[in-house]
């Protein structure tokens, strides 16, 4: 199993980007890119080439599934699992999500201590 | 009466049956009376008919007696009395027409010769009878009135018709019927329909005699008429120019009908009884009446069918509304159709429903919108707060650390807020789906504790769990999950520190298991117990160790536990023990 390094942090809110930052890289240790739209993350995900996505669903232009798509179009999903972090965690929603090919859903608001490791998990069961 | 379907019923009924009651008695006054003129008009004409044949008889007679003549002369002269007698005793019509005797007569009326014996006839001399007189003054044939024989001594008629020769009167013959014993009346006449009960009689309007007459009939004597007023009948019958009319008679009332019999100054008369004759008119205004029963019948089948067809959109509208108000999300629309008042009724319906679906899902947009907006600066501060508590951003002086604490704990109230506002709301909308399925009792309760150990350490508060295991239930695990966790954080809330919460579950007869959530608080107080189910009920507000929660707990908890087909329930026993049952899974024994 190959090691989760490298995470890409699409938030448009930027109280939760820095939140979000810190539970990442200083609890869990993680290399974080971060950005704050859709189309920041188009833009910088061959750059950056992250081991996984973490896509917000609720953003203006552009939101998570429809950043999810364009993602896929580009090719960068290859091998890369994205988990969708969202408060809209509607039964009829979560299987709309799964459908689209996204790995797991973490919902809003999240515990910043116990995030990376439940990350982690989800890193391991994809590559189970 | 208060439903429509039986006022459109009565209304309907009551227009019909006043049309059917006005047709009918429309139709009894005048098809009654055109019958009863009808029948009027019948009894006429049978009495005429009758009269006729009276009428005819008496030319008949006169006419056997006219045939007769020549044989009786001879060279214009009267055949001798032997000789008249063989031939009248030969004539067999002649004894036919007149049973009471044939007599021939002189040209001085005197009896000549005779068809029978009668002691001191022959010889005697009639001239002086009316008849007689009327006989020489006009040399036509006559008829006399009822008189009483000379020498029979009875009441008879007796006819007579001269005998010319060369226009000087030789003689005459003449035929006797008697009163008595023979009726001039056709026979069976005014006993063709009515056997018994009409009365027919003739009576002798100069001389004031009955001819026939219905109870006596002349035996051997003249039966004179009443004096005027006696006999209403008489009276009736001798009106002149009457017409054929209802009478009254011994107590009944008659359909009288008369009629003048030619040559004589007779009348002919039938009574018959008014019922009876009207037989016919009421037999028909019956069956009239049995029509209009029947009709009537039929309206009433027509307005039943007619008031259900209006109702029944009503029923099923009041089905379809009283199935929204149960089930918003199951509502239909009202089909628009059918009439103007109906579809109206419809369309308006119809138009509430959307309009109230459209409010429902504005609402449903605004609770979730608001609920992503509260969460959204939640989270940032919730996990700022987490991390600054978890010493992430390095160690907090003690006095910074416990105020972390206190905002976090209130961040994270709130946070259950929201969670719970989404989830109740969802549960009265009926949106939240149950999953049922058979699950084990004695994991989903260790599940359950484990999930709560960190808080009962916070509480410093132990959790005992007390489950069998092989007991199985029929529940969303999900679901069954929320509730546990309600009970024991609850009971965590109102225990004492060192305190003990105990899980118990076991199998309730028959089918159903009970899952029992204990603490050794200080109970349920009194004055709430019948509010505790309620949204937002708490027994004491504020932020004290015990009531750190939203209110909606119990709330919740009690619908996810109907849901399921459950119930819910609690009891003080040093302590507030709250229970769950659910039905038991048909799976058990075989897992």
């Amino acid at each position: 199993m190959p090691e989760l390094n490298r995470i890409l942090y699409v938030e448009d809110d930027d109280d939760i980007r820095q939140v979000s930052q810190l539970a990442l890289e200083d609890v869990g240790g993680y290399e974080v890119m971060l950005c704050e739209s859709g189309q920041q993350a188009l833009d910088s995900v061959a750059s950056f080439n992250p081991d996984l996505i973490l896509l917000d669903v609720m953003m203006p232009d552009m939101d998570g599934i429809e950043t999810f798509h364009r993602l896929q179009d580009q090719g960068a999903l290859d091998g890369v699992p994205v988990i969708l972090m969202t408060a809209k965690v509607h039964p009829e929603e979560m299987a709309r999500y799964r459908e689209m090919g996204v790995v797991d859903v973490i919902p809003k608001p999240f515990d910043p201590m116990t995030v990376s490791e439940e990350i982690a998990r989800i890193w391991e069961r994809y590559h189970d | 009466m208060n439903s429509l379907r039986n006022r459109v019923i009565a209304i309907v009924t009551l227009t019909s049956l006043l049309t059917v009651l006005a047709i009918t008695i429309t139709a009894y006054q005048s098809l009654g009376e055109d019958q009863r003129k009808l029948i009027v008009q019948k009894e006429k004409l049978k009495t005429e008919r009758l009269t006729e044949k009276v009428s005819q008889n008496i030319r008949q007679r006169v006419m056997v007696l006219s045939v007769a003549r020549p044989l009786l002369t001879r060279n214009g002269q009267l055949l001798e009395p032997e000789a008249l007698e063989s031939v009248i005793r030969e004539q067999d019509y002649l004894n036919r027409a007149f049973p009471g005797g044939i007599l021939v007569f002189d040209a001085q009326d005197t009896a000549i010769a005779e068809n029978t014996y009668v002691s001191g006839r022959i010889g005697t001399n009639y001239a002086d009878r009316d008849h007689f007189k009327r006989l020489h003054s006009t040399g036509d044939p006559v008829i006399s009135e009822p008189i009483m024989g000379r020498t029979t001594e009875v009441p008879l008629l007796s006819f007579l018709v001269p005998i010319h020769h060369e226009g000087r009167m030789i003689g005459s013959i003449g035929g006797i019927i008697k009163l008595g014993d023979e009726s001039i009346l056709p026979p069976r006449a005014g006993r063709d329909d009515s056997p018994d009960s009409t009365l027919s009689l003739i009576l002798d309007r100069q001389h004031r005699l009955f001819i026939e007459s219905p109870d006596s009939k002349p035996g051997n004597e003249l039966q004179p008429l009443p004096p005027a007023g006696e006999d209403s009948l008489v009276d009736a019958i001798l009106e002149k120019g009457s017409q054929t009319r209802v009478i009254d008679y011994q107590g009944e009332q008659y359909l009288l009908a008369t009629d003048s019999v030619d040559r004589l100054n007779w009348v002919f008369a039938r009574a018959a009884p008014y019922d009876q004759a009207m037989a016919p008119l009421i037999a028909s205004l019956n069956h009239f009446l049995f029509i209009s029963a029947g009709v009537t019948l039929l309206l009433l089948v027509i307005a039943w069918l007619a008031a259900r067809s209006l109702t029944r959109p009503l029923t099923r509208a009041t089905r379809t509304i009283n199935a929204m108000a149960e089930a918003p999300e199951s509502s239909k629309a009202l089909p628009e159709k059918g009439p103007r008042e109906i579809r109206e009724l419809s369309i308006a319906f119809n138009r509430l429903s959307h309009e109230r679906h459209q409010l429902d899902e504005l609402k449903n947009d605004f609770i979730s919108s608001v609920s992503h907006e509260l969460r959204t600066p939640l989270t940032s501060i919730e996990g700022s707060l987490k991390m600054m508590v978890a010493g992430v951003s390095g160690e907090l002086p003690d006095k910074a650390l416990s105020m972390a604490r206190i905002a976090l704990r209130n961040s994270e109230q709130l946070n259950g807020l929201i969670r719970d506002l989404l989830d109740f709301n969802k549960l009265l909308a009926g949106k939240r789906e149950f999953r049922i399925e058979s699950c084990s009792v004695d994991e989903s309760v260790h599940n359950a504790i484990e999930g709560n150990q960190s808080m009962a350490r916070m509480y410093q508060v132990h959790l005992v769990p007390n489950a069998p295991t092989g007991l199985y239930v029929n529940a969303d695990p999900q679901a069954l999950r929320q509730v546990l966790d309600n009970l024991i954080s609850n009971a965590i809330k109102h225990s004492p520190k060192g305190g003990e919460v105990k899980v118990d579950a076991r199998k309730e007869a028959p089918e159903k298991a009970c899952i029992t959530v204990r603490d050794q608080g200080n109970g349920v107080p009194d004055w709430f117990r019948n509010r505790i189910f309620e949204r937002f009920a708490q027994a004491d507000g504020g932020t004290t160790r015990a009531t750190s929660g939203t209110g909606l707990g119990l709330a919740i908890s009690q619908e996810l536990i109907q849901g399921m087909d459950g119930d819910i329930g609690f009891y003080n026993e040093q302590g507030a023990h709250f229970w769950i049952t659910l039905p038991l899974s048909s799976l058990i024994g075989s897992q």
